[in-house]
């Protein structure tokens, strides 16, 4: 019996292959298709040989992707649709025959609440509340849907629901089960006529003849059903076990039906049911706490598997011509099959999606097929391949049953005798030898491994203009082993196109890789590289070899090692002799060295405009030994530049010559343009070929110190210090000289003129 | 050639005779070919499914052909090994319409090449019931066939109707040229 139903057949699907299957595989992939997009699972999924010819065809039911999305694509021949509380008959593809479940009779308090309503003035408010009563007094589960509903809906729900009952007949809602599952039996062994077993929500099942469409029996085992499993013939003899939704199987027999013997409860599973399946006389219950147990059909329970991953299904595989009946546990991905004593194979999907069901069974012509659902809504086809054997396979995963072991008992000879008098006599003093010779064999191991480790083959180069140092360690007590080749190059150039040969015995050895090409090899550069800007050019990066770049560092900070090897790869500078450098450098200052504390960040970025190119360094003043002393000095310097602006401005004031220029960018010196008001046909630009770092430091130091001097030597008096600044023919000095004139306000004459050898960008640290 | 042979061959009196093992899954028409290449006064009107195995006599070009037509069903299979080893060519046929059970032909097909009494005898490869419109193009199924990793032997693989007897000359005509050879060569 099938539900909702498309067909599938062969014809229509994608597929691909693989390769051949492996000699001792016991499935190939037939068809697979990803692209389905079938919303199904196993209870939805059928085989049927819709033309009785012969040609099997897959039909399953697909749920669709939302609740009304439902598709109802019918093969022909008879199928059966279970659906709410209906079961659809179709038959040559168009709809045959509705079976309906008989209602059941309300609770008599419902019922009341009922026709109290509708006699009573259509109060809602009466009525839910005698609703609740009727529930209360029973059970609420046992009321018609619509009366729940009701119940439990809000208001507007409510009128909705009474509407739709006021149109029912009699003006009563319907008490109606639903359907939960279904299965088929045989009437008698001569018979094509099926009796079908339809499972209900409230815990009927009954017994449907499949020609008359009449109920034959019911039988009730009280609590919703959810799994039915059918056996044997309905006219002779039958069995069908059902479980429950809380766990609990019932076995129903020709004898329970139509008298007082109530189903025998065979077995109650502490876990939620997966999935029931029944092979060789064993009835296979998976519960999801990843266990599969075994019973009997008269529920004795015969084994238990337990599995180290959720099940997501159980089939029954029988495969006729070999007389095998197995059971398959779907997990995530792969699908194990289990006889009754042990794991038999494993199938591990090639699929991208995780498994949600399987079905087993004939498939077009094939006998022996598996169906596999993934998640994503694809199929896949694999058929039991005819020379298959299962009972080959070693046990691999579970564990053997104790007593299938084969104990190797040695013989009762005199020496078994005496050893094993001799064990029971001194234990102690043998696990000590034991335990002695052990260490003794680890220590001798270690002490080969560190020997194989250092001792290094020494390689030759023959030609000095590519020399090449190669150096090889093995790795590995065998029969594998690993060699680990070192490559490195010690000439100038690049070298390129090269191959990593191997020459061995074939006989001997089995490499995995014969032959390497080798990529670049380029002694001068290191693997790494380091980003960093480009100077004097914002938005671009430079990439540089990390070893060039280290080199540069190196001469930055005065580290240089000589004695550095070609092959060797210097991931880092060495922090200990930066800083002695660092220490030594200070103290040659007079400046107390600080033996904490980190020394200042540096990182250069390459100047591109020069030829050859070199670095600028930029250091953080965060940690630095002179921070203290730029922190005074920048606190000088900003005074004297704002006695200097302030005096500026002072004598704007008098002769409207704007004598002040502190530019900080370049958008400053076009808003000062354009608040010229007698704009010169001509703009003179000047450059500065070196830069404030060459100025002499003697000649800058003296001039600060004169001013400085000058500044706080007669603290305490009133005066203020202002500087003008004149740039006096920029394009004959390379370094330009800055006047400084220091000058009372109350006096108009500078009493001292200094001179500071200054390009004009200098004033950007005035500012 | 000498004139002697020449002339037989004119009367067909000395035509070669070689046993040919027909195989392929059961319903792919192995049968109806045969039926098909039979002289029109020997053939039948009904193609039953063959029990265990049927001889039919049939004649090519040069070549008198016992054809031993096996039951394809799968528990008929395992008969098939016996008659690879005194079998001079291959045929096997293929339900080109049947997508679902290539992969078993497939299996089947690399099985018997891969048997030990199989010889380096001719292989014709018949994709049958291209006549149906679902039937696949023959490249397809060569590809899925995995005939392009046959080496060492000579093979075809011919697009056939048993209905209507496309391609079935040809594929006799490749069938006698090349077990000719193959018997040729045997000998000398």
């Amino acid at each position: 019996m099938i539900y909702w139903s498309i067909s599938i057949s062969p014809m229509q699907s994608i597929f691909q292959m693989s390769l051949l299957p492996a000699p001792g595989a016991r499935w190939m992939s037939a068809l697979s298709d990803d692209e389905l997009r079938l919303n199904t699972n196993a209870n939805c999924v059928s085989f049927v040989d819709t033309q009785a010819d012969g040609d099997i065809k897959l039909i399953v039911a697909d749920l669709g992707t939302s609740r009304y999305e439902m598709k109802l694509k019918t093969p022909t021949n008879t199928i059966g649709v279970a659906a709410g509380s209906t079961l659809f008959i179709y038959k040559a593809l168009k709809p045959f025959y509705k079976y309906d479940l008989k209602p059941i009779e309300l609770l008599p308090a419902e019922q009341a609440a009922w026709i109290r309503y509708w006699s009573d003035g259509h109060h809602i408010d009466h009525l839910v509340r005698n609703l609740e009563m009727a529930a209360d007094e029973a059970s609420f589960a046992e009321m018609s849907t619509l009366s729940q509903a009701i119940v439990m809906g809000s208001d507007e729900d409510r009128e909705q629901l009474i509407a739709k009952v006021a149109n029912m007949k009699e003006r009563m809602p319907v008490n109606k089960s639903q359907m939960t599952c279904v299965a088929s039996i045989k009437r008698s062994p001569e018979s094509l006529v099926d009796v079908c077993a339809i499972g209900c929500e409230n815990g009927d099942i009954q017994f449907v003849d499949t020609q008359a469409f009449q109920m034959l029996a019911s039988v009730n085992i009280k609590s919703p059903v959810v799994f039915i499993l059918t056996t044997g013939h309905y006219d002779v003899d039958f069995k069908v076990f059902a479980s429950t939704r809380a766990g609990t199987i019932y076995l129903i027999q020709r004898e329970h039906l139509g008298k007082d013997r109530e189903p025998r409860k065979i077995a109650t599973l502490p876990k939620r049911i997966v999935a029931i399946k029944m092979f060789a006389k064993i009835l296979a219950v998976a519960t999801d706490d990843c266990k599969i147990t075994y019973y009997d059909f008269r529920g004795k329970r015969l084994k238990e598997i337990r599995t180290n991953q959720r099940i997501i299904g159980l089939e029954t595989f029988n495969y006729e011509p070999r007389q095998y009946s197995t059971l398959l546990v779907a997990f995530q991905r792969e699908i194990y099959m289990y006889n009754e004593n042990s794991l038999v194979d494993v199938l591990k999907i090639d699929s991208q999606s995780d498994i949600k069901w399987i079905k087993f069974g004939a498939f077009g012509r094939e006998e022996a097929a598996l169906i596999i659902g993934t998640k994503s809504g694809g199929i896949i086809v694999k058929l039991f391949r005819r020379t298959a054997q299962l009972t080959d396979m070693a046990e691999i995963h579970a564990p053997k049953l104790a007593h299938n072991y084969k104990l190797n008992i040695p013989r009762r000879t005199k020496l078994y005798q005496d050893q094993t008098q001799r064990e029971r006599d001194n234990p102690v003093h043998m696990h000590q030898m034991y335990q002695r010779d052990l260490f003794l064999l680890r220590w001798l191991v270690s002490q080969q491994f560190a020997l194989m480790t250092t001792k290094a083959l020494s390689t030759v180069s023959t030609s000095s203009s590519e020399a090449v140092d190669i150096s090889v360690d093995v790795n590995g007590f065998g029969p594998t082993f690993r060699l680990t080749v070192r490559l490195s190059s010690g000439t100038p150039t690049p070298l390129t196109d090269m191959w990593l040969s191997f020459i061995y015995k074939k006989e001997s050895f089995k490499l995995s890789d014969a032959l390497i090409p080798v990529a670049l090899l380029t002694p001068q550069l290191h693997r790494d590289f380091v980003v960093t800007m480009v100077d004097k050019a914002s938005g671009n990066y430079a990439i540089t070899c990390k070893k060039l770049y280290l080199q540069f560092m190196e001469k930055e900070l005065n580290t240089q090692s000589n004695d550095g090897k070609t092959y060797e790869i210097k991931d880092q500078l060495d922090p200990v002799s930066i800083k002695l450098n660092h220490e030594k450098f200070t103290r040659s200052f007079g400046i107390a060295v600080q033996t904490e504390g980190n020394l200042p960040k540096i990182y250069g970025i390459p100047k591109m405009h020069k030829n050859p190119i070199k670095f600028r360094f930029i250091t953080g003043a965060h940690d630095s030994t002179l921070k203290p002393l730029s922190i005074e000095l920048q606190k000088i310097l900003r005074f004297l530049h704002g006695h200097f602006r302030r005096y500026c401005y002072s004598i704007t004031g008098h002769n409207k010559i704007n004598r002040f220029f502190s530019i900080q960018n370049t958008f400053r010196v076009v808003q000062q343009l354009n608040t010229v008001k007698n704009k010169r046909s001509e703009i003179f630009c000047a450059d500065f070929s070196s830069l404030f770092t060459n100025l002499p430091h003697n000649v800058v130091k003296e001039k600060l110190y004169y001013l400085i001097d000058l500044m706080f030597k007669n603290a305490g008096h009133f005066y203020t210090y202002t500087i003008l600044v004149e740039a006096i023919s920029p394009e004959k000095g390379l370094s330009s000289d800055i006047k400084i004139y220091l000058c009372r306000k109350d006096r108009r004459n500078p009493i001292v003129t200094a001179i500071i050898t200054m390009p004009l960008s200098e004033m950007s640290l005035l500012d | 050639m000498g004139f002697f042979s020449t002339l037989s061959s004119i009367f067909g009196v000395g035509k070669k005779s070689c046993n040919i093992v027909v195989v392929g899954l059961d319903n792919a028409g192995k049968s109806t070919i045969l039926n098909a290449l039979r002289s029109e006064d020997t053939r039948v009107s009904q193609v039953v499914p063959t029990v265990g195995m049927t001889v039919t006599t049939f004649s090519g070009t040069g070549v008198n052909f016992s054809a031993f037509d096996m039951s394809g069903q799968g528990k008929y299979r395992n008969l098939w090994d016996a008659y690879y080893a005194k079998a001079e060519g291959i045929m096997f046929v293929v339900d080109s319409t049947d997508r679902l059970r290539l992969s078993v032909a497939r299996d089947e097909l690399w099985m018997i090449l891969d048997h030990k009494d199989c010889k380096k005898v001719p292989l014709l490869i018949l994709s049958n019931k291209s006549d149906r419109p679902d039937s696949l193009p023959v490249g397809e199924v060569s590809n899925l066939l995995g005939l392009d990793l046959m080496r060492n032997r000579p093979w075809t693989i011919q697009q056939t109707s048993a209905i209507n007897g496309n391609g079935l000359p040809h594929s006799l005509e490749w069938l006698s040229k090349n077990i000719k050879e193959y018997m040729n060569g045997e000998s000398s």
